[in-house]
């Protein structure tokens, strides 16, 4: 459901106080679930339409969103490489490769969990079995979590995996000559 | 209780958008949107730290506050960040936690105590059975909607 946003939510002011337009524009391109305009941008960032425009531009130099035009607008939307390459460097810098090796199994280890705890092969079959009328409401929020979570859980695996796998590649440094 | 002059009754929530897309890689999401919480968290004033748990799952974010910030008298306080896409539209919970035993916090799930998906709930200690209450935050996009959270959380705890 989406109406008019309001022009003054609470926490607005502070939100201001605390980051400058360009945070705001970044962090709201880079929360959308759809491809946003730059006058969407700008409403829910804080900070007048040109100026949002501006950031977004520089933004898609970046590489950081990806700019698509059509039906006379231009909308945006997060690079996905950026947003994995992003992912995978906090991973490396976050873990040796042992580190990385065991959360791996880790997460391996919780999607084999669900797979066996609810007789499924997939989070969509979850949700489907999550909307079956002859489950209990409790059971269905329990089930939407789950789903939820393997999603999750299965992306970051995916970014865990990529960095296990070029980890020489991503943290090899030349010597001083 | 009732409806406090923060809280709009104009929009429900975030960015659901038309949300359908069945292309929409809805676990990408989940840590794209935590991530971005993750670093608003951090530039908070009453933010001390901010961490994904649990411990290299990223699932949810906790971060520790300055209970002071929120006209606290308690010796610790700390906030669980938990957001989840789904095709239709997103649910979160923003939940704030003390030493004293109070928690509280404001929900975008379904719930049998309230009509409506997005709620405050709060009680004084463990021991107790939450208050619930139907509320409606306007922000559409997570990061926005924190900060109002955490405004909205501030002036209730006052």
């Amino acid at each position: 459901m989406e109406t008019d946003d309001p022009e003054n939510a609470p926490g607005d002011e502070t939100w201001k106080a605390h980051t400058n337009g360009f945070d705001r524009v970044q962090s709201v391109a880079l929360t959308v679930s759809e491809p946003r305009t730059a006058g969407w941008v700008a409403d829910e960032a804080l900070v007048a339409e040109n100026t949002a425009r501006r950031h977004l531009q520089r933004l898609t130099d970046l590489n950081v969103l990806t700019a698509d035009f059509e039906e006379g607008a231009t909308t945006y939307y997060p690079d996905p490489v950026y947003v994995r390459t992003r992912e995978v460097r906090a991973l490396v810098d976050g873990h040796d490769r042992d580190g990385l090796a065991a959360l791996a199994a880790d997460l391996k280890a919780d999607v084999e969990a669900w797979r066996e705890e609810y007789n499924v092969t997939s989070p969509d079959e979850l949700r489907i079995q999550a909307a079956d009328e002859t489950v209990s409401a409790d059971e269905t929020r329990a089930r939407r979590r789950v789903a939820s979570d393997w999603e999750h859980t299965r992306y970051r695996l995916s970014l865990v995996e990529d960095a296990l796998a070029r980890y020489g590649e991503f943290t090899d440094r030349p010597a001083p000559a | 209780m009732s409806r406090r002059p923060g809280e709009s009754a104009i929009a429900i929530v975030t960015d659901g958008g038309q949300g359908h897309d069945s292309s929409r890689d809805l676990g990408q999401e989940r840590h794209r949107i935590l991530r971005e919480l993750r670093h608003q968290l951090d530039r908070h004033p009453a933010v001390e730290d901010v961490r994904g748990i649990p411990d290299g799952k990223f699932r949810e974010l906790r971060a520790n506050l300055d209970p002071a910030a929120f006209g606290r008298d308690a010796e610790d306080a700390s906030l669980r960040v938990s957001w989840w896409p789904a095709p239709d539209d997103p649910e979160y919970a923003i939940h704030y936690s003390e030493s004293t035993g109070l928690d509280c916090g404001f929900h975008r799930e379904p719930n049998p105590h309230v009509d409506g998906k997005t709620h405050y709930q709060e009680r004084d200690n463990l021991d107790e059975n939450y208050e619930y209450e139907t509320v409606e935050v306007s922000p559409r996009t997570p990061t926005r909607l924190l900060w109002t959270v955490l405004d909205l959380l501030a002036e209730r705890l006052q």
